[in-house]
Protein backbone atom coordinates (compact mmCIF):
# COMPACT_ATOMS: atom_id res chain seq x y z
CA UNK A 1 0.00 0.00 0.00
CA UNK A 2 2.91 2.20 -0.08
CA UNK A 3 2.48 3.21 -3.77
CA UNK A 4 -1.26 4.06 -3.07
CA UNK A 5 0.06 6.28 0.04
CA UNK A 6 2.15 7.88 -2.96
CA UNK A 7 -0.32 8.31 -5.46
CA UNK A 8 -2.76 9.94 -3.38
CA UNK A 9 -0.16 12.21 -2.01
CA UNK A 10 0.47 13.86 -5.83
CA UNK A 11 -2.54 15.74 -5.37
CA UNK A 12 -2.44 18.78 -3.16
CA UNK A 13 -3.50 22.34 -3.05
CA UNK A 14 -0.80 24.70 -4.46
CA UNK A 15 0.08 27.20 -2.32
CA UNK A 16 -2.14 30.33 -4.38
CA UNK A 17 -4.79 27.63 -4.17
CA UNK A 18 -4.56 27.69 -0.40
CA UNK A 19 -4.61 31.09 -0.17
CA UNK A 20 -7.69 31.53 -2.00
CA UNK A 21 -9.02 28.90 -0.25
CA UNK A 22 -8.53 30.93 2.89
CA UNK A 23 -9.89 34.51 1.56
CA UNK A 24 -13.03 32.35 0.71
CA UNK A 25 -13.80 30.97 4.14
CA UNK A 26 -13.12 34.13 5.22
CA UNK A 27 -15.26 36.29 2.80
CA UNK A 28 -17.72 33.96 3.92
CA UNK A 29 -17.22 34.28 7.47
CA UNK A 30 -17.43 38.31 7.29
CA UNK A 31 -20.56 38.08 5.66
CA UNK A 32 -21.76 35.74 7.93
CA UNK A 33 -21.84 38.50 10.32
CA UNK A 34 -23.02 41.40 8.38
CA UNK A 35 -25.82 39.51 5.72
CA UNK A 36 -29.05 38.03 7.11
CA UNK A 37 -29.81 34.66 4.49
CA UNK A 38 -28.45 34.94 0.95
CA UNK A 39 -31.51 35.22 -1.24
CA UNK A 40 -30.06 33.94 -4.12
CA UNK A 41 -30.16 30.46 -5.50
CA UNK A 42 -27.85 27.60 -5.47
CA UNK A 43 -27.15 26.82 -9.48
CA UNK A 44 -27.36 23.22 -10.64
CA UNK A 45 -30.04 21.77 -8.96
CA UNK A 46 -32.60 21.19 -11.55
CA UNK A 47 -35.91 20.94 -9.97
CA UNK A 48 -37.84 18.30 -11.62
CA UNK A 49 -41.89 19.02 -11.90
CA UNK A 50 -42.84 16.44 -14.86
CA UNK A 51 -46.54 16.16 -14.58
CA UNK A 52 -47.04 12.85 -15.99
CA UNK A 53 -50.89 11.62 -16.02
CA UNK A 54 -51.58 9.40 -18.61
CA UNK A 55 -54.53 10.70 -19.84
CA UNK A 56 -54.14 11.75 -24.00
CA UNK A 57 -54.49 9.83 -27.02
CA UNK A 58 -51.01 8.11 -26.81
CA UNK A 59 -52.15 6.12 -23.58
CA UNK A 60 -53.88 3.62 -24.20
CA UNK A 61 -53.19 2.47 -27.71
CA UNK A 62 -51.03 -0.07 -26.33
CA UNK A 63 -47.16 -0.22 -26.37
CA UNK A 64 -45.54 2.77 -27.23
CA UNK A 65 -42.74 2.62 -29.44
CA UNK A 66 -41.85 5.55 -31.25
CA UNK A 67 -39.61 8.65 -29.48
CA UNK A 68 -43.32 10.85 -29.97
CA UNK A 69 -45.03 8.19 -28.53
CA UNK A 70 -42.64 7.93 -25.45
CA UNK A 71 -41.52 11.12 -24.67
CA UNK A 72 -44.95 13.35 -26.62
CA UNK A 73 -46.51 13.36 -22.93
CA UNK A 74 -43.34 15.20 -20.96
CA UNK A 75 -42.05 17.14 -24.43
CA UNK A 76 -45.25 17.67 -25.78
CA UNK A 77 -47.67 16.10 -28.27
CA UNK A 78 -48.63 18.77 -30.87
CA UNK A 79 -47.83 17.78 -34.38
CA UNK A 80 -44.78 19.61 -34.81
CA UNK A 81 -43.54 18.83 -31.90
CA UNK A 82 -43.63 15.11 -32.63
CA UNK A 83 -42.55 15.55 -35.60
CA UNK A 84 -39.43 16.76 -34.01
CA UNK A 85 -39.44 13.93 -31.61
CA UNK A 86 -39.52 11.33 -34.22
CA UNK A 87 -36.50 13.18 -35.88
CA UNK A 88 -34.19 13.37 -33.23
CA UNK A 89 -35.08 10.34 -31.92
CA UNK A 90 -34.94 6.59 -32.04
CA UNK A 91 -35.40 3.57 -30.11
CA UNK A 92 -32.21 1.44 -29.39
CA UNK A 93 -32.97 -2.22 -28.73
CA UNK A 94 -30.38 -2.53 -25.48
CA UNK A 95 -31.65 -4.86 -22.82
CA UNK A 96 -30.20 -6.51 -19.60
CA UNK A 97 -31.78 -8.58 -17.19
CA UNK A 98 -30.88 -8.49 -13.89
CA UNK A 99 -32.77 -10.63 -10.57
CA UNK A 100 -35.46 -10.97 -12.93
CA UNK A 101 -35.99 -7.62 -13.76
CA UNK A 102 -35.49 -6.20 -17.19
CA UNK A 103 -33.99 -2.99 -17.89
CA UNK A 104 -34.48 -1.53 -21.62
CA UNK A 105 -33.15 1.18 -22.86
CA UNK A 106 -36.68 2.67 -24.18
CA UNK A 107 -35.59 5.28 -26.48
CA UNK A 108 -33.33 8.35 -26.94
CA UNK A 109 -33.59 12.04 -27.66
CA UNK A 110 -31.27 14.78 -28.20
CA UNK A 111 -29.00 17.50 -29.91
CA UNK A 112 -25.40 16.44 -28.95
CA UNK A 113 -25.41 18.62 -26.25
CA UNK A 114 -29.19 17.57 -24.85
CA UNK A 115 -30.33 14.31 -23.90
CA UNK A 116 -32.94 12.36 -22.63
CA UNK A 117 -32.70 8.64 -22.16
CA UNK A 118 -35.81 6.59 -21.22
CA UNK A 119 -35.26 3.37 -19.73
CA UNK A 120 -38.21 1.08 -18.62
CA UNK A 121 -37.97 -1.69 -15.83
CA UNK A 122 -40.30 -4.86 -16.47
CA UNK A 123 -40.15 -8.08 -14.99
CA UNK A 124 -38.69 -10.26 -17.60
CA UNK A 125 -41.07 -13.19 -16.94
CA UNK A 126 -43.64 -10.94 -17.82
CA UNK A 127 -45.92 -10.60 -14.60
CA UNK A 128 -46.42 -7.35 -13.31
CA UNK A 129 -44.25 -5.04 -11.25
CA UNK A 130 -44.34 -5.10 -7.41
CA UNK A 131 -45.83 -1.58 -6.69
CA UNK A 132 -46.54 -0.41 -3.56
CA UNK A 133 -47.67 3.21 -4.18
CA UNK A 134 -48.56 4.97 -7.29
CA UNK A 135 -45.87 6.43 -9.29
CA UNK A 136 -45.86 10.10 -9.78
CA UNK A 137 -43.57 13.54 -9.99
CA UNK A 138 -42.98 13.49 -6.36
CA UNK A 139 -41.42 10.33 -6.16
CA UNK A 140 -37.58 9.88 -6.11
CA UNK A 141 -35.07 7.83 -7.51
CA UNK A 142 -31.80 6.48 -6.19
CA UNK A 143 -28.95 4.24 -7.32
CA UNK A 144 -25.97 3.10 -5.21
CA UNK A 145 -22.61 4.41 -6.14
CA UNK A 146 -22.85 6.76 -9.18
CA UNK A 147 -25.70 5.71 -11.41
CA UNK A 148 -26.72 6.29 -14.91
CA UNK A 149 -24.63 6.85 -18.37
CA UNK A 150 -20.77 6.90 -18.48
CA UNK A 151 -19.21 9.49 -20.78
CA UNK A 152 -16.10 8.99 -21.62
CA UNK A 153 -15.26 12.52 -21.24
CA UNK A 154 -11.05 12.57 -21.58
CA UNK A 155 -11.48 10.17 -24.70
CA UNK A 156 -14.13 12.56 -25.78
CA UNK A 157 -12.24 16.16 -24.89
CA UNK A 158 -15.47 16.73 -22.95
CA UNK A 159 -15.58 19.44 -20.32
CA UNK A 160 -18.37 17.87 -18.13
CA UNK A 161 -21.74 17.24 -17.70
CA UNK A 162 -24.77 17.47 -15.79
CA UNK A 163 -27.48 14.65 -14.51
CA UNK A 164 -30.55 14.71 -13.39
CA UNK A 165 -32.80 11.59 -13.00
CA UNK A 166 -37.03 11.27 -12.87
CA UNK A 167 -39.18 8.20 -12.54
CA UNK A 168 -42.39 7.75 -14.42
CA UNK A 169 -45.08 5.30 -15.35
CA UNK A 170 -46.12 5.84 -18.99
CA UNK A 171 -48.74 3.47 -18.90
CA UNK A 172 -49.93 2.73 -14.96
CA UNK A 173 -52.07 -0.78 -16.53
CA UNK A 174 -49.17 -2.13 -18.00
CA UNK A 175 -46.99 -2.58 -14.72
CA UNK A 176 -44.04 -1.52 -16.22
CA UNK A 177 -42.09 1.56 -15.02
CA UNK A 178 -39.50 3.84 -16.46
CA UNK A 179 -36.67 6.52 -15.67
CA UNK A 180 -35.69 9.03 -17.62
CA UNK A 181 -32.14 10.24 -17.61
CA UNK A 182 -31.68 13.83 -18.48
CA UNK A 183 -28.36 15.09 -19.65
CA UNK A 184 -26.29 17.89 -20.67
CA UNK A 185 -23.11 18.60 -21.85
CA UNK A 186 -20.91 21.62 -21.94
CA UNK A 187 -20.00 20.77 -25.35
CA UNK A 188 -21.47 18.78 -28.30
CA UNK A 189 -20.94 15.23 -28.29
CA UNK A 190 -19.81 13.08 -31.52
CA UNK A 191 -23.18 12.51 -33.92
CA UNK A 192 -22.87 8.51 -32.92
CA UNK A 193 -20.82 6.68 -29.97
CA UNK A 194 -20.70 4.00 -28.13
CA UNK A 195 -22.21 4.43 -24.40
CA UNK A 196 -22.61 2.54 -21.70
CA UNK A 197 -25.21 3.23 -18.74
CA UNK A 198 -25.03 1.18 -15.38
CA UNK A 199 -27.42 0.56 -12.85
CA UNK A 200 -26.90 -0.91 -9.26
CA UNK A 201 -30.17 -1.26 -6.19
CA UNK A 202 -32.46 0.90 -8.00
CA UNK A 203 -34.22 2.57 -5.02
CA UNK A 204 -37.59 4.77 -5.64
CA UNK A 205 -39.05 6.50 -2.79
CA UNK A 206 -42.69 7.66 -2.63
CA UNK A 207 -43.85 11.44 -2.11
CA UNK A 208 -41.86 13.05 0.64
CA UNK A 209 -45.30 14.36 2.47
CA UNK A 210 -46.58 10.64 2.53
CA UNK A 211 -45.70 8.11 5.10
CA UNK A 212 -42.19 6.92 3.86
CA UNK A 213 -42.10 3.96 1.17
CA UNK A 214 -39.84 2.89 -1.17
CA UNK A 215 -39.69 0.41 -4.00
CA UNK A 216 -36.34 -1.21 -4.71
CA UNK A 217 -34.97 -3.46 -7.18
CA UNK A 218 -31.69 -5.42 -6.07
CA UNK A 219 -29.47 -5.86 -9.29
CA UNK A 220 -26.85 -4.35 -11.40
CA UNK A 221 -27.77 -3.82 -15.29
CA UNK A 222 -25.32 -2.61 -17.57
CA UNK A 223 -26.71 -1.19 -20.68
CA UNK A 224 -24.29 -0.70 -23.99
CA UNK A 225 -25.61 0.93 -26.78
CA UNK A 226 -25.19 3.78 -29.48
CA UNK A 227 -25.93 7.20 -28.47
CA UNK A 228 -26.88 8.85 -31.78
CA UNK A 229 -27.15 12.53 -31.60
CA UNK A 230 -28.98 14.92 -34.24
CA UNK A 231 -27.63 18.42 -34.73
CA UNK A 232 -30.17 20.18 -35.12
CA UNK A 233 -28.89 23.34 -33.68
CA UNK A 234 -28.87 26.82 -34.94
CA UNK A 235 -26.10 29.23 -33.84
CA UNK A 236 -27.20 32.12 -32.78
CA UNK A 237 -25.16 35.26 -33.55
CA UNK A 238 -23.75 36.90 -30.45
CA UNK A 239 -21.33 39.10 -29.28
CA UNK A 240 -23.66 41.43 -27.90
CA UNK A 241 -23.12 43.85 -25.12
CA UNK A 242 -25.47 45.03 -22.38
CA UNK A 243 -25.13 47.05 -18.30
CA UNK A 244 -26.87 45.44 -15.72
CA UNK A 245 -26.11 46.47 -11.88
CA UNK A 246 -22.76 48.47 -13.45
CA UNK A 247 -21.48 45.61 -14.95
CA UNK A 248 -20.94 44.86 -18.36
CA UNK A 249 -22.03 41.79 -19.72
CA UNK A 250 -21.12 40.56 -23.46
CA UNK A 251 -23.48 37.32 -25.00
CA UNK A 252 -20.57 35.14 -25.97
CA UNK A 253 -22.49 32.45 -27.58
CA UNK A 254 -25.62 31.11 -28.10
CA UNK A 255 -26.98 27.79 -29.74
CA UNK A 256 -30.74 26.67 -30.05
CA UNK A 257 -32.21 23.79 -31.00
CA UNK A 258 -36.28 22.58 -30.35
CA UNK A 259 -34.95 20.61 -27.18
CA UNK A 260 -32.08 23.31 -25.41
CA UNK A 261 -30.36 26.29 -25.55
CA UNK A 262 -26.36 26.71 -24.82
CA UNK A 263 -25.43 30.28 -23.63
CA UNK A 264 -22.48 31.84 -22.86
CA UNK A 265 -22.04 35.17 -21.06
CA UNK A 266 -18.57 36.90 -19.36
CA UNK A 267 -18.33 39.76 -17.77
CA UNK A 268 -14.89 41.74 -16.66
CA UNK A 269 -15.03 41.32 -13.12
CA UNK A 270 -17.17 40.00 -10.71
CA UNK A 271 -20.34 40.04 -11.86
CA UNK A 272 -21.16 36.35 -12.91
CA UNK A 273 -20.14 35.48 -9.13
CA UNK A 274 -18.98 36.35 -5.93
CA UNK A 275 -18.91 34.62 -2.24
CA UNK A 276 -20.58 34.99 0.35
CA UNK A 277 -21.86 33.46 4.11
CA UNK A 278 -23.48 31.01 1.72
CA UNK A 279 -20.72 29.95 -0.48
CA UNK A 280 -20.78 31.05 -4.11
CA UNK A 281 -23.67 33.55 -4.98
CA UNK A 282 -24.23 33.29 -8.81
CA UNK A 283 -24.91 36.59 -9.97
CA UNK A 284 -26.18 35.81 -13.13
CA UNK A 285 -28.90 34.04 -12.14
CA UNK A 286 -30.78 36.84 -11.52
CA UNK A 287 -30.59 38.06 -15.45
CA UNK A 288 -33.59 37.15 -17.37
CA UNK A 289 -32.97 34.49 -20.18
CA UNK A 290 -36.12 34.28 -22.14
CA UNK A 291 -37.27 32.88 -25.46
CA UNK A 292 -40.12 35.15 -27.37
CA UNK A 293 -42.24 33.50 -29.55
CA UNK A 294 -43.47 35.00 -32.96
CA UNK A 295 -47.07 34.24 -31.04
CA UNK A 296 -46.15 37.20 -28.65
CA UNK A 297 -45.67 34.12 -25.84
CA UNK A 298 -42.21 35.15 -23.49
CA UNK A 299 -41.21 31.94 -21.84
CA UNK A 300 -38.74 32.34 -18.91
CA UNK A 301 -36.27 30.12 -19.44
CA UNK A 302 -34.80 30.54 -15.92
CA UNK A 303 -39.08 29.17 -14.57
CA UNK A 304 -38.65 25.62 -13.11
CA UNK A 305 -41.56 24.63 -15.54
CA UNK A 306 -39.83 25.72 -18.47
CA UNK A 307 -36.21 24.30 -18.33
CA UNK A 308 -33.84 21.78 -16.41
CA UNK A 309 -30.76 23.66 -15.81
CA UNK A 310 -26.70 23.51 -15.36
CA UNK A 311 -23.91 25.73 -15.70
CA UNK A 312 -20.54 25.77 -15.46
CA UNK A 313 -18.30 28.89 -14.30
CA UNK A 314 -14.94 29.82 -14.96
CA UNK A 315 -12.32 32.94 -14.46
CA UNK A 316 -8.96 34.10 -15.80
CA UNK A 317 -7.40 37.19 -17.04
CA UNK A 318 -10.09 39.29 -14.66
CA UNK A 319 -12.81 38.17 -16.84
CA UNK A 320 -15.53 35.63 -15.25
CA UNK A 321 -17.69 33.69 -17.69
CA UNK A 322 -20.88 31.06 -16.99
CA UNK A 323 -22.01 28.30 -19.38
CA UNK A 324 -25.73 27.58 -19.20
CA UNK A 325 -27.39 25.19 -20.68
CA UNK A 326 -31.26 25.35 -20.63
CA UNK A 327 -32.85 22.04 -21.74
CA UNK A 328 -36.67 22.57 -22.70
CA UNK A 329 -39.84 20.95 -20.95
CA UNK A 330 -41.45 21.53 -23.78
CA UNK A 331 -39.87 21.00 -27.40
CA UNK A 332 -39.97 24.29 -29.38
CA UNK A 333 -40.17 24.47 -32.71
CA UNK A 334 -37.65 26.75 -33.78
CA UNK A 335 -39.82 28.50 -36.73
CA UNK A 336 -42.00 29.64 -33.72
CA UNK A 337 -38.83 31.88 -32.09
CA UNK A 338 -38.81 35.12 -33.25
CA UNK A 339 -35.97 36.12 -30.80
CA UNK A 340 -33.91 35.43 -27.26
CA UNK A 341 -34.06 37.84 -24.12
CA UNK A 342 -30.34 37.89 -21.86
CA UNK A 343 -29.92 40.30 -19.87
CA UNK A 344 -30.98 44.12 -21.74
CA UNK A 345 -30.30 42.10 -24.93
CA UNK A 346 -32.71 41.03 -27.51
CA UNK A 347 -31.44 38.71 -30.19
CA UNK A 348 -33.23 37.80 -33.26
CA UNK A 349 -32.73 34.80 -34.59
CA UNK A 350 -31.18 33.98 -37.99
CA UNK A 351 -33.77 33.30 -40.81
CA UNK A 352 -33.02 30.29 -43.00
CA UNK B 1 -5.83 32.75 17.49
CA UNK B 2 -8.05 35.35 15.85
CA UNK B 3 -10.57 34.03 13.11
CA UNK B 4 -8.16 34.74 10.45
CA UNK B 5 -4.91 32.67 12.05
CA UNK B 6 -7.80 29.62 12.88
CA UNK B 7 -9.20 29.61 9.10
CA UNK B 8 -4.76 29.72 8.08
CA UNK B 9 -4.58 27.16 10.55
CA UNK B 10 -7.30 25.08 9.87
CA UNK B 11 -6.68 25.50 5.84
CA UNK B 12 -2.67 24.75 6.15
CA UNK B 13 -2.61 21.96 8.21
CA UNK B 14 -6.03 20.02 6.49
CA UNK B 15 -6.80 21.34 3.24
CA UNK B 16 -4.69 18.51 1.50
CA UNK B 17 -5.87 15.67 3.72
CA UNK B 18 -9.79 16.98 3.27
CA UNK B 19 -9.12 17.07 -0.33
CA UNK B 20 -7.72 13.57 -0.59
CA UNK B 21 -10.32 12.27 1.28
CA UNK B 22 -13.15 14.06 -0.86
CA UNK B 23 -11.88 13.06 -3.90
CA UNK B 24 -11.63 9.68 -2.61
CA UNK B 25 -15.76 9.84 -2.31
CA UNK B 26 -16.41 11.51 -5.19
CA UNK B 27 -13.82 10.72 -7.37
CA UNK B 28 -13.53 13.96 -9.20
CA UNK B 29 -11.14 16.65 -7.95
CA UNK B 30 -13.20 19.28 -8.93
CA UNK B 31 -16.08 18.22 -6.85
CA UNK B 32 -13.55 17.89 -4.34
CA UNK B 33 -12.10 21.40 -4.17
CA UNK B 34 -16.04 22.78 -3.40
CA UNK B 35 -16.15 20.00 -0.71
CA UNK B 36 -13.12 21.15 0.99
CA UNK B 37 -14.61 25.44 0.96
CA UNK B 38 -17.89 23.40 2.36
CA UNK B 39 -16.64 21.86 4.93
CA UNK B 40 -14.27 24.48 6.24
CA UNK B 41 -17.19 27.25 5.83
CA UNK B 42 -19.66 24.79 7.91
CA UNK B 43 -16.87 24.00 10.59
CA UNK B 44 -16.48 27.22 11.45
CA UNK B 45 -19.66 28.60 11.42
CA UNK B 46 -19.66 26.51 15.08
CA UNK B 47 -17.69 26.60 17.94
CA UNK B 48 -16.24 23.43 18.26
CA UNK B 49 -13.80 22.09 21.33
CA UNK B 50 -11.44 19.14 20.95
CA UNK B 51 -9.86 16.92 22.82
CA UNK B 52 -6.29 17.01 20.49
CA UNK B 53 -5.72 17.21 16.68
CA UNK B 54 -6.55 14.19 15.59
CA UNK B 55 -10.22 14.42 17.71
CA UNK B 56 -10.16 17.55 15.50
CA UNK B 57 -9.45 15.67 11.98
CA UNK B 58 -11.88 12.81 12.83
CA UNK B 59 -14.46 15.74 13.58
CA UNK B 60 -13.50 16.93 9.88
CA UNK B 61 -13.92 13.85 8.38
CA UNK B 62 -16.86 13.04 9.53
CA UNK B 63 -18.58 16.87 8.26
CA UNK B 64 -16.90 15.58 4.77
CA UNK B 65 -18.41 12.83 5.03
CA UNK B 66 -21.79 14.55 5.27
CA UNK B 67 -20.82 17.32 2.93
CA UNK B 68 -19.81 14.95 0.21
CA UNK B 69 -23.11 12.72 0.62
CA UNK B 70 -25.04 15.96 0.51
CA UNK B 71 -22.98 16.93 -3.03
CA UNK B 72 -24.38 13.14 -4.57
CA UNK B 73 -27.45 13.53 -3.02
CA UNK B 74 -27.76 16.64 -5.83
CA UNK B 75 -30.09 16.21 -8.34
CA UNK B 76 -28.27 17.94 -11.16
CA UNK B 77 -24.76 16.92 -10.28
CA UNK B 78 -21.84 17.92 -12.39
CA UNK B 79 -19.23 15.75 -13.66
CA UNK B 80 -16.02 18.09 -14.46
CA UNK B 81 -13.34 16.29 -16.66
CA UNK B 82 -9.91 17.01 -15.64
CA UNK B 83 -7.73 20.13 -14.01
CA UNK B 84 -6.00 21.65 -16.82
CA UNK B 85 -7.82 24.56 -16.02
CA UNK B 86 -7.51 24.64 -12.22
CA UNK B 87 -4.37 26.41 -11.00
CA UNK B 88 -5.21 26.07 -7.27
CA UNK B 89 -4.48 22.48 -7.29
CA UNK B 90 -1.74 19.93 -8.20
CA UNK B 91 -4.11 17.16 -8.86
CA UNK B 92 -2.82 14.27 -11.82
CA UNK B 93 -5.36 11.70 -12.61
CA UNK B 94 -4.62 8.51 -11.09
CA UNK B 95 -2.47 6.49 -13.75
CA UNK B 96 -4.56 3.23 -15.26
CA UNK B 97 -3.34 0.16 -13.55
CA UNK B 98 -1.96 1.94 -10.68
CA UNK B 99 -3.50 1.25 -7.18
CA UNK B 100 -5.37 4.36 -6.71
CA UNK B 101 -7.43 3.77 -9.85
CA UNK B 102 -7.67 0.40 -8.90
CA UNK B 103 -9.31 1.70 -5.44
CA UNK B 104 -11.31 3.87 -7.61
CA UNK B 105 -13.01 1.01 -9.35
CA UNK B 106 -14.82 0.19 -5.94
CA UNK B 107 -18.08 1.55 -4.68
CA UNK B 108 -18.07 4.61 -2.42
CA UNK B 109 -18.22 2.45 0.80
CA UNK B 110 -15.58 0.09 -0.02
CA UNK B 111 -13.02 2.99 -0.92
CA UNK B 112 -13.54 5.48 1.47
CA UNK B 113 -12.89 2.70 4.13
CA UNK B 114 -9.33 1.37 2.41
CA UNK B 115 -8.90 5.09 2.01
CA UNK B 116 -9.48 5.58 5.94
CA UNK B 117 -7.37 2.55 7.27
CA UNK B 118 -4.79 2.36 4.77
CA UNK B 119 -4.13 6.12 4.05
CA UNK B 120 -4.95 6.91 7.34
CA UNK B 121 -4.09 4.43 9.52
CA UNK B 122 -7.88 4.92 11.29
CA UNK B 123 -8.38 1.74 13.01
CA UNK B 124 -12.15 -0.09 12.78
CA UNK B 125 -13.63 1.79 15.75
CA UNK B 126 -12.46 5.09 14.44
CA UNK B 127 -13.56 4.32 11.11
CA UNK B 128 -17.10 3.44 12.52
CA UNK B 129 -17.33 6.75 14.43
CA UNK B 130 -16.14 8.41 11.12
CA UNK B 131 -18.86 7.08 9.04
CA UNK B 132 -21.42 6.26 11.96
CA UNK B 133 -21.24 2.63 10.81
CA UNK B 134 -20.38 -0.09 13.71
CA UNK B 135 -16.93 -1.73 13.69
CA UNK B 136 -17.49 -5.13 12.55
CA UNK B 137 -19.46 -3.26 9.25
CA UNK B 138 -15.74 -1.49 9.22
CA UNK B 139 -14.02 -5.05 9.28
CA UNK B 140 -16.39 -7.15 6.75
CA UNK B 141 -16.22 -3.97 4.44
CA UNK B 142 -12.69 -3.63 4.44
CA UNK B 143 -12.20 -7.67 4.03
CA UNK B 144 -14.51 -7.29 0.72
CA UNK B 145 -13.07 -4.16 -0.79
CA UNK B 146 -9.39 -6.37 0.14
CA UNK B 147 -10.22 -8.76 -2.52
CA UNK B 148 -11.83 -6.57 -4.80
CA UNK B 149 -9.29 -4.51 -5.05
CA UNK B 150 -6.98 -7.76 -5.17
CA UNK B 151 -9.08 -9.04 -8.35
CA UNK B 152 -8.87 -5.78 -9.95
CA UNK B 153 -5.15 -5.03 -9.51
CA UNK B 154 -4.25 -9.02 -10.56
CA UNK B 155 -7.18 -8.44 -13.93
CA UNK B 156 -4.81 -5.14 -14.71
CA UNK B 157 -1.46 -6.69 -14.51
CA UNK B 158 -0.43 -4.87 -11.30
CA UNK B 159 3.01 -7.10 -10.03
CA UNK B 160 3.50 -5.40 -6.73
CA UNK B 161 0.68 -7.63 -4.87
Amino acid sequence: MKSYKKEVDQSYWTQEGKENLIHRIEMNCQEKHTRKKSQFRRVVVAVLAITLFCAGTVIGKGNMNTPAEIFGNMFGKEKKQTEILDEIGYAPDTQVVSNGIKMKVKAVIGDGRHIAIMYELSKEDGSSLELDFPIDDACQVEFDDEGGIRLPLKTLGLKGYGITYSVVDLEPKDQKIQIMEMISCDDQMPRNMKVTSVFENIKIKNNPKDYPKQIEFQGKWELEFNLQCKDCSVKVPAGQRFKKDDFSFCVEKIELSPIGMNLVISEMGDGIYEYDMEGKKYLYKDMPVCLNMKNGTVINLRENDESYGGSSEESGNRIQKVQEEFMFKTIRPLEDIKSITVGDAEILLPKK
Amino acid sequence: MDRKTYIEYLVNTYADDILHFSYNYLKNYEDAKDVCQTVFIKFISKCYSFENQKHEKAFLYKVTVNVCKDFLRNPWRKRICGLEHCEELIAPEPTENGVMWAVNQLEVKYRVIIYLYYYEGYNAEEIGKIMKIIPATVHTRLARGRKKLKQILEESGYEEL
